[in-house]
């Protein structure tokens, strides 16, 4: 008996070490990719910091070569903001640009306001239907702004808004602007430079998105930049620097960037006409769609390039309360999973270039594993060590593992963006962010797994519900 | 009497600019920054002319245009409406709406006077 | 075991001691900057004081002072750039005296001479900007052979702005050729900038040109050069392999108004590519109500492609008579056209007050 005893829990202690030993193993490499993908962004910071110049985006202003550009602006019950936002949006230094918004049947008063606002007067326009959208109520314009279009539609959704924009849209890129985020008035200028450098190749560009919260907003533009001075807004004002920008920039360099966020991104028309616009049914449209661009690419041996610049910037408004966020977060990483099911067939296949080998396996490994594993080592460790199983030495690596390489990628994000794009003008709003980027690592980001794993859980749910219908014929007899 | 003139944009160097241009000529600058501001000091201080951005925050210069309009206090004031693009639906539109005049951006300063000074009620400039 | 970990945990700790101090060294380049900024600002404002006078006329250009230092010379540039960005006319004119006054192509000349590809891009750009000189054009027709294409083309930018005397389309295009830079959309800008007057020797270009990218260029920068009496080498270019060069060259003959060639074109009205047709729907409904063209927009107003349809659509509203009412007779067959039909007439109505609405 004690015997038996003895050996169960050698064997369940040996178990628990290597379990331990592999979590920390994993962590500390992906702590290092994220390292090496840091190194990996700075000569583009470099590039943007240099490239700030403001003669050539005088060039751009003024020349014949910059292409005319459709901006699509889904709005869904927007009443309180949609009016200023627009006339922030019209004031955007572009030579030739239209306005696309589309009311997607919203239950407030938005086309009320916007019809109020702009004295907008009815108007006939063909839709060729090349996208699938819900039906159109109507179509209206304004005689004043010649460039400014609002479609009043049945609702179906962000992807529906915006597919049925897409097929009204005139010009040659169009670009998805979110409707209650706000845009720099030089973003358009600075977002078009790769599609001129390059107007063969490039598919697709997307901006910083960057946390509105906290600066100072004068009618519809961004006067002051501060951070934010809530806790929980500060951290995800400093994960927009480390988890979306930066990762963004080291795949600009191989021009893998596979995430344009549904805030800000220019896209060549005639492409997105032929995959049929934005897909229906899945909670993360923009993504999937970047993806499939990506997988058309490969398909059809067409140049794949898409952009980050990190300078256009679109500033946006985060959640506030814990609850939204962590909506607005398993939503995402639900969106995340659908994306990678969906062009599953891409991972890890060369022939789509380093978005298959490289970019879409790391997605797989460190955005949907990984947080399962950090979530059972951030359990199990420090449990284990009470119990005398793993030693106060592992202990103590693991934390300095979790924290030390964490504390270092925050902050290192955090510098490197204000010093290459410079947003913050004030010491003391600089020492608050690094503030923000330390705490981060105590709670936030440990709080941030936990709805990862519940987005995929979310995810499977969904899977298991598809799969449990009839016609599949999945569902077996016990 | 001096006359006023009011200058409605949300670009701080056009005020510099035209400001100067102005106090050459003896008038007197109010300044606005956007298309509500410029309302109420049209309605304060009746200018005697109102240069006016057709792009700007809050509201845009074609609605003030309107509200100016609208208002028998300003009704008829003149009003010169600038603007970034030089198609021409939008002067149609901007003299649809009651601008008395038109000038596409960049514009030379010295057109700019010589255009307001045409548009001073009995005003022509020595 | 033991070791390692310990080697670990020091690694660990010391990226973050290394993290923290870089942060601590942000803080003291914020303030240093800080002081640059506001110094710059203050310069900005002392210098635009001191310009207007200038640029009014109020007071002569050799009472002002020339910038001192590399700062102070920025900060005027950029301030002379904001100007010629708002304004034209007399401004604009004025303000290249005064470039040149405090010393611009000096400064720009130097910055060519320096290692680093930036500053060289910075330097072209300036140059493009300031007075004729001859040591100025020397010294960017050598940057026309840097070794970076960045610089390559900002040097033939800023050369076609300048367009000196004597210089030629070939002098600038020849370096571009096999780099990235000729598929750059700035060199559009570049063969227009040079183009008027140009048109013999764009012709001449496009007869020998092997590189389809190339024939693109010099075929709209005939379009630029407005030269009818290349029309026949562009109309040779209707039969190219590259639906790029066929397109260019329909749209070319557009904008040259040529109506000779017009069955040539009409040749191209089932063309495989989208934006060959699209040309030739734009190029039908510019030839003025002509009966070939009309018959031409008869065709492609049933085209698969719709941005094809609507110009070609929009091109009979705009012409009217028999074709129109032949469309709006067949139109309540097909609702996709007959919308469009309806699309047209509403916005050509509204300026011209034109047609009425085809009865359904």
């Amino acid at each position: 008996m004690n015997t038996l005893d003895w050996t169960h829990s050698l064997w369940f202690g040996r178990a628990i070490w290597i379990c331990a030993t592999v979590i920390l193993v994993l962590q500390t490499a992906q702590n290092l990719v994220y390292l090496l993908q840091l190194f990996r962004a700075l000569p583009e910071f470099i590039r943007a910091r240099n490239r700030a110049s403001r003669l050539r985006e005088w060039w751009l202003l003024t020349s014949e070569a910059t292409p005319p550009i459709t901006l699509l602006v889904p709005a869904y019950n927007e009443e309180a903001t949609i009016v200023e936002s627009l006339r922030s949006t019209l004031t955007l230094r572009y030579p030739e640009y239209e306005i696309i918004v589309v009311n997607d049947g919203s239950k407030d008063g938005t086309m009320a306001r916007l019809i109020e606002a702009f004295d907008l007067q009815p108007v006939h326009r063909a839709t060729p239907g090349r996208t699938a959208y819900q039906p159109i109520r109507g179509i209206y314009a304004c005689h004043a702004l010649p460039n400014l279009l609002v479609v009043d539609k049945q609702n179906g959704g962000k992807a529906d808004a915006l597919n049925a924009a897409m097929d009204l849209a005139a010009h040659p890129y169009v670009c998805a602007v979110d409707a209650d985020s706000l845009l720099d008035s030089d973003a358009l200028l600075k977002a078009v430079r790769p599609f001129i450098d390059a107007p063969d190749d490039t598919l697709a560009v997307g901006g910083t998105i960057r946390v509105v919260n906290g600066c100072l907003v004068k009618s519809g533009q961004v006067m002051e930049v501060h951070p934010p001075k809530h806790w929980l807004e500060l951290f995800q004002s400093v994960e927009y620097l480390r988890a979306f920008l930066l990762a963004r920039m080291a795949w600009t360099r191989n021009q893998a960037v596979t995430i344009i966020s549904g805030a800000f991104g220019i896209f060549r028309r005639d492409v997105l006409l032929q995959l049929g616009g934005y897909a229906h049914g899945t909670v993360g449209e923009d993504m999937e769609l970047v993806v499939r661009l990506h997988h058309w690419a490969g398909e059809t041996d067409s140049a794949s390039d898409v952009w980050h610049v990190p300078d256009p910037v679109c500033w946006t408004e985060v959640p506030s309360s814990v609850k939204v966020l962590s909506r607005q977060r398993t939503r995402w990483q639900r969106g995340l999973c659908e994306t990678l099911w969906r062009h599953r067939q891409m991972i890890g296949n060369q022939r789509y270039g380093s978005v298959g080998t490289q970019a879409l396996p790391s997605f797989l490994l460190f955005d949907i594993i990984s947080p399962l594993l950090e979530l059972l080592g951030l359990v199990m460790v420090p449990l284990c060590t009470a119990a005398g199983i793993l030693s106060i030495d592992f202990f103590i690596a693991y934390c300095a593992v979790v924290f030390g390489f964490g504390l270092c990628l925050s902050l290192g994000a955090m510098i490197l963006s204000e010093y290459s794009l410079q947003h913050h003008r004030r010491v003391r709003d600089l020492i608050w962010l690094g503030v923000g980027a330390v705490v981060e690592n105590f709670g936030y980001r440990q709080l941030n797994s936990w709805w990862r794993v519940q987005g995929i859980w979310h995810f499977l749910n969904r899977k298991q519900g598809w799969g449990a219908m009839p016609r599949r014929g999945f569902t077996k007899v016990a | 009497m001096t006359h006023q003139v009011l200058l409605a944009d949300d670009d701080p160097l056009l005020h510099r600019v035209v400001g100067f241009k102005v106090a050459q000529q003896q008038w007197q600058l109010i300044s606005a920054y956007n298309g509500a501001e410029a309302l109420e000091q049209a309605r304060l201080k009746r200018p005697s002319v109102i240069i006016m951005d057709g792009m700007m925050p809050v509201m845009d210069g074609f609605a003030a245009l309107r509200e100016l309009r609208r208002d028998p206090i300003t009704a008829s004031i003149p009003v010169l409406m600038l603007s970034a693009r030089n198609r021409d639906t939008d002067v149609v539109g901007a003299l649809d709406q009651g601008a008395n005049d038109y000038l596409t951006k960049p514009f030379s300063p010295a057109e700019l006077v010589a255009r307001v000074s045409r548009l001073i009620p009995g005003g022509a400039v020595a | 075991m033991a070791p390692s970990l310990f080697i670990l945990t020091l690694v660990a700790l010391a990226l973050a001691g290394l993290a923290v101090l870089m942060w601590m060294a942000l803080l003291v380049y914020r303030i240093l900057d800080n002081r640059r900024r506001d110094r710059r600002e203050k310069l900005s404002d002392e210098w635009l004081t001191l310009l207007l006078p200038v640029l009014e006329g109020e007071v002569e250009l050799s009472t002002l002072p020339k910038p001192r230092g590399r700062e102070e010379m920025e900060t005027v540039l950029g301030l002379l750039r904001e100007l010629a960005d708002r304004f034209r006319g007399q401004y604009r004119e004025d303000l290249v005296s005064i470039l040149d006054h405090i010393g611009a192509e000096e400064y720009g000349l130097r910055l060519l001479g320096r290692h680093r590809p930036e500053p060289k891009l910075r330097g072209c750009a300036l140059l493009a900007w300031s007075g004729p000189s001859s040591r100025a054009d020397e010294r960017l027709l050598k940057m026309l052979s840097d070794s970076h294409h960045h610089v390559r083309l900002e040097a033939a930018h800023a050369l076609a702005r300048r367009n000196p005397e004597g210089i030629t389309v070939e002098t600038v295009i020849t370096p571009l050729r096999g780099t990235p830079a000729l598929n750059s959309d700035r060199t559009r800008d570049i063969v227009r900038l040079l183009a008027p007057g140009k048109g013999h020797e764009l012709g001449n270009l496009l007869a020998i040109s092997r590189n389809s990218r190339e024939r693109v260029l010099l075929l709209d920068g005939i379009a630029k050069a407005g030269d009818l009496t290349q029309a026949d080498v562009v109309a040779w270019q209707l039969a190219d392999r590259d639906s790029k060069v066929r397109a260019g060259a329909v749209s070319t003959l557009e904008k040259l108004s040529d109506p000779h060639h017009i069955q040539n074109v009409a040749g191209l009205v089932s063309d495989p590519s989208n934006k060959v047709r699209l040309a030739v729907a734009k190029y039908a409904a510019a030839m003025m109500g002509e009966l070939t063209a009309l018959a031409m927009l008869e065709q492609l107003a049933s085209d698969p492609d719709f941005d094809v349809q609507r110009t070609a659509v929009y091109g009979l509203a705009d012409w009217g008579g028999p074709s129109w009412d032949n469309l709006a007779r067949t139109a309540p067959r097909d609702s996709l056209l007959l919308s469009l039909l309806k699309e047209a007439s509403s916005v050509k109505n509204r300026y011209l007050d034109l047609y009425e609405l085809p009865t359904v």
